[in-house]
């Protein structure tokens, strides 16, 4: 047994060893755990973009793995309808802020940006980083919008060949032929939570013309970091001009919305009332603020809260998916049966875009997957239900069924649409994508808004008005005064 | 002062970081990863039972430190999955890894404890460090893993010879100490379940260590200047007071959110603490505060599972009623006894 003293004497050699020791190896972990100095995009990204006007500032907020770390930030923009050699459009950096990790930079273009989709492209030295179709530039804001609204998506799989991918792909399809101003996913997007089903789901998402917009459900609880590195933060307000879209997350859990996030809540419609005095404010939640008996979490805990302050600032709408059905409430708790119209903001409750239907929790005898088409007009709620029937007035609760809408190619060249909806559609789309340079073109119906040439094919974009319950075919052709047939 | 941290890493950030990883980011319990998440806690709480059962090893040095390099290994490449990226429920190499540091970090708390002499001051300050990887965890979420590697590194400077040698929990005085810690642990947890990915929760847990931290080096100051003034300040009251902190919280969901919630919560912890160390007969127990880590992690994850399913959360507060029912049984014992 060692003495005191020599116990004494092997500590007291100890501190010299160890202050040298200790840093050595601190420093170790941290050089092997922080380098190479990563960095990520925040915002704006897929499911949480930005719309502009040209020439207005875009706010970017990178996060770095070390923090106060000096990058030297390279950042463009690329143009996603536009030549694939089309040089990228450098930003130039007017004001950067950083806290810790975070830094917060406004960003202008060098050149005026033409209105269209851009992918943001971040770079330092030779790492890069790409937000897909994280800008979209409009001409100007718009008092007349058309959104879509989906959720409850089917089932991805990786391979990309199973009913759920070829439905869903046919959904998007839709989707463009509509050609909405900005597309709502509410909930529900990916069953399973594996990363390579996220990867398909982003993928054919990427395809979408309009801007998209996400919320989380509750199954995005199986793959929650797969969620959080494709679409980031859960829950935030997209400002599009005079339009706000605040995602909230109601699927921690079950039907639960925690506290802050409720504060968080109310701090955005003040400065949302605080920033404008007239505009359109819709809410998106996958979990429905109305309930029948038995509903969980603290979502009815503070069902009260979330109707006050939806009364309080107008908001023109509130959707919600998760119930797999149709269903429509007011204000005061009561499913609504006869008329979409009455006083108070609706809680539109969409069905299944794809996921498995649920009879108990429709408000109508009729069940299908489908997506709501919400029109705003003079910044005002003008109708978000369908007429499933026919009879010339909109069902009190019903959305748009899927699969009626097609598009069918005679030719490269050709394209016939089908209608077998009661909606009409006046700017619908199509993009025809022909092989080489065919140049000028003209199309039998509608106009051709936009064309390019990716290295391949060009592509031609064409608007025309699709009426209710009708067919239109679109062929293009060389422009009047040369009457040659297009040859390929 | 290596050891204190060594002590305090497995609670205050091994047993955290689960609790966060698990209910903030997720597991899927179906899948393999999800099962040696299972199978690590069973060990755990197994491998704590056993211990109890006045086993007692004296271990060499080597195998001491084999424990340490294992588990700093195991935090280091674990970390460097996670450092800029999301806890991955499908991942079978981190929940495997986590296994292996939990495991390293109990045996690695264990070992400490029979290493520590009774220090105010190097308490208090391995408690700050403690909460400062709360703090670095506001920007980066898991940098507590970051942490308990550098500590379990450092420990591997030490020379000093180890054992493992557990004291019994069925102490019939220390019971309501258990409890409390339990309510304590759940209390300052609270602000993680509502925060979730917004990773402030590490600013309020950063808050509460540093208030525990502060109470525990001042708590043997004050009571000696109260008991020389003869003025009998019984620990009970202090242990209502915390019950009725947690209470509050879970009826009026917004004080969650107050940083007093959390100032308080970590000073009725750092009494806590204080307790178990003090207790019996003034001797040092502070492998009392490890042998209660069942208590805490049952408190974090089993409590939490209950509450994700409750329809009405403020039924959290059927939590209390065991440590009600202690405090209520330590008076009249004390009353017969004045009797």
């Amino acid at each position: 047994m060692k003495s005191t003293s020599q116990r004494t004497h092997k500590q007291g050699n100890l501190p010299a060893i160890i202050p040298l020791s200790s840093l050595a190896i601190i420093l170790a972990c941290l050089f092997y755990v922080l380098f190479p100095a990563k960095f990520t995009i925040e915002s704006p990204r897929l499911g949480q973009p930005q719309v502009l006007l040209p020439g207005q500032l875009i706010h970017l907020k990178i996060k770095s793995s070390i923090p106060f770390w000096k990058h030297r930030w390279s950042i463009s923009l690329k143009k996603l309808d536009a030549a694939n050699n089309q040089t990228e459009i450098p930003l130039k950096i007017l004001s950067a802020h950083s806290f810790f990790s975070t830094q917060q930079l406004s960003l202008s273009a060098s050149t005026p940006l033409q209105p269209g989709k851009y992918s943001l492209l971040v770079r330092d030295q030779e790492k890069l980083q790409i937000a897909d179709s994280a800008i979209t530039i409009w001409p100007a804001y718009k008092n007349d919008l058309s959104i879509i609204q989906l959720a409850d998506l089917p089932t991805f799989s990786a391979s990309g060949d199973q009913p759920g991918d070829i439905q869903f792909k046919k959904i998007i399809e839709e989707i463009n032929i509509i050609n909405p101003d900005l597309v709502l996913f509410t909930g529900d997007l990916v069953y399973g939570g594996r990363q390579q089903q996220y990867e398909a789901f982003y993928s054919y998402i990427k395809k979408i013309n309009a801007p998209v917009i996400a919320a989380p459900g509750n199954h995005e609880y199986q793959g929650w970091s797969s969620f959080l590195s494709y679409f980031g933060q859960p829950y935030h307000v997209n400002n599009i001009g005079p339009l706000n879209i605040i995602s909230i997350n109601s699927g921690h859990g079950r039907d639960q919305l925690t506290e802050s996030q409720l504060h968080w809540l109310k701090s955005s419609f003040s400065q949302i009332k605080a920033q404008q005095m007239q505009g359109t404010t819709i809410l998106q939640s996958h979990h429905s603020i109305m309930h029948r008996p038995k509903q969980r979490g603290t979502l009815k805990n503070h069902v009260k809260d979330l109707i006050n302050l939806v009364n309080e600032n107008s908001v023109a709408i509130v959707l919600s998916g998760h119930w797999h059905a149709d269903s429509v409430w007011n204000n005061l708790n009561q499913e609504q049966f006869s008329s979409p119209d009455f006083k108070g903001t609706p809680y539109a409750v969409t069905t299944s875009a794809g996921a498995i239907l649920r009879q108990k929790h429709s408000s109508t005898n009729e069940l299908f997957h489908g997506y709501r088409l919400i029109r705003i007009k003079q910044s005002k709620l003008l109708n978000y239900t369908y007429d499933f029937d026919g009879d010339g007035k909109r069902d009190a609760s019903n959305s748009i069924p899927m699969g009626e809408l097609q598009r069918i190619d005679k030719s490269p060249l050709s394209s016939k649409i089908v209608n077998n909806l009661n909606e009409t559609f006046a700017a619908a789309r199509i993009d025809f994508s022909i092989a080489g340079q065919p140049g000028k073109l003209q199309a039998s119906q509608g106009a051709i808004t936009h064309q390019y040439f990716d290295g391949s094919r060009t592509v031609y974009s064409v608007i025309f008005n699709l009426p209710a319950s009708s067919s239109v075919q679109i062929d293009l052709k060389q422009p009047s005064s040369e009457a040659a047939a297009v040859t390929l | 002062m290596i050891s204190y941290l060594l002590v305090f890493q497995f609670v205050f950030l091994y047993c955290l970081s689960l609790f966060i990883g698990l209910f903030v980011y997720g597991s899927d319990m179906g899948s393999l990863p999800g099962r040696i998440y299972a199978v690590s806690i069973i060990s755990l709480l197994l491998g704590i039972t056993i211990l109890q059962r006045r086993f007692s090893v004296n271990l060499p040095l080597w195998a001491n430190r084999a424990i340490l390099l294992c588990g700093a290994l195991s935090a280091l490449v674990l970390y460097k999955t996670l450092h800029f990226s999301y806890w991955d429920e499908h991942s079978l190499q981190q929940s495997a890894l986590m296994g292996i540091l939990g495991l390293s970090s109990f045996f690695s708390a264990i070992i400490a404890t029979k290493k520590t002499q009774h220090n105010p001051v190097k308490m208090t300050l391995a408690l700050i460090i403690i909460a400062l990887a709360w703090l670095a965890s506001s920007q980066y979420p898991m940098a507590a893993i970051f942490f308990i590697c550098v500590i379990l590194f450092l420990g591997l400077l030490d020379n000093t010879p180890s054992s493992i040698n557990l004291v019994q929990t069925a102490q019939p005085q220390l019971r309501l100490e258990y409890h409390c810690l339990f309510i304590a642990m759940m209390d300052i947890s609270l602000v993680v379940w509502d925060y979730q990915v917004n990773t402030r929760w590490g600013f309020y847990l950063f808050t509460s260590l540093l208030s525990a931290a502060l109470v525990q080096f001042l708590y043997p100051l004050i009571i000696h200047r109260l008991r020389a003034k003869r003025i009998q300040l019984r620990n009970e009251y202090f242990y209502l007071a915390l019950l009725l902190n947690f209470a509050y919280a879970v009826i009026f969901n917004d004080y969650i959110l107050s940083f007093w919630h959390s100032i308080f919560s970590g000073a009725l912890l750092g009494l806590v603490l204080s307790n178990l160390y003090l207790k019996p007969n003034k001797k040092f127990h502070i492998e009392c505060f490890i042998i209660s880590a069942p208590a805490i992690i049952w408190a974090l994850i089993i409590g939490y599972a209950f509450y994700g399913n409750l329809e009405q959360n403020q039924w959290r507060a059927i939590f209390l009623l065991p440590a009600l029912l202690l405090i209520f049984k330590r008076w009249r014992s004390h009353a017969l006894t004045a009797h």
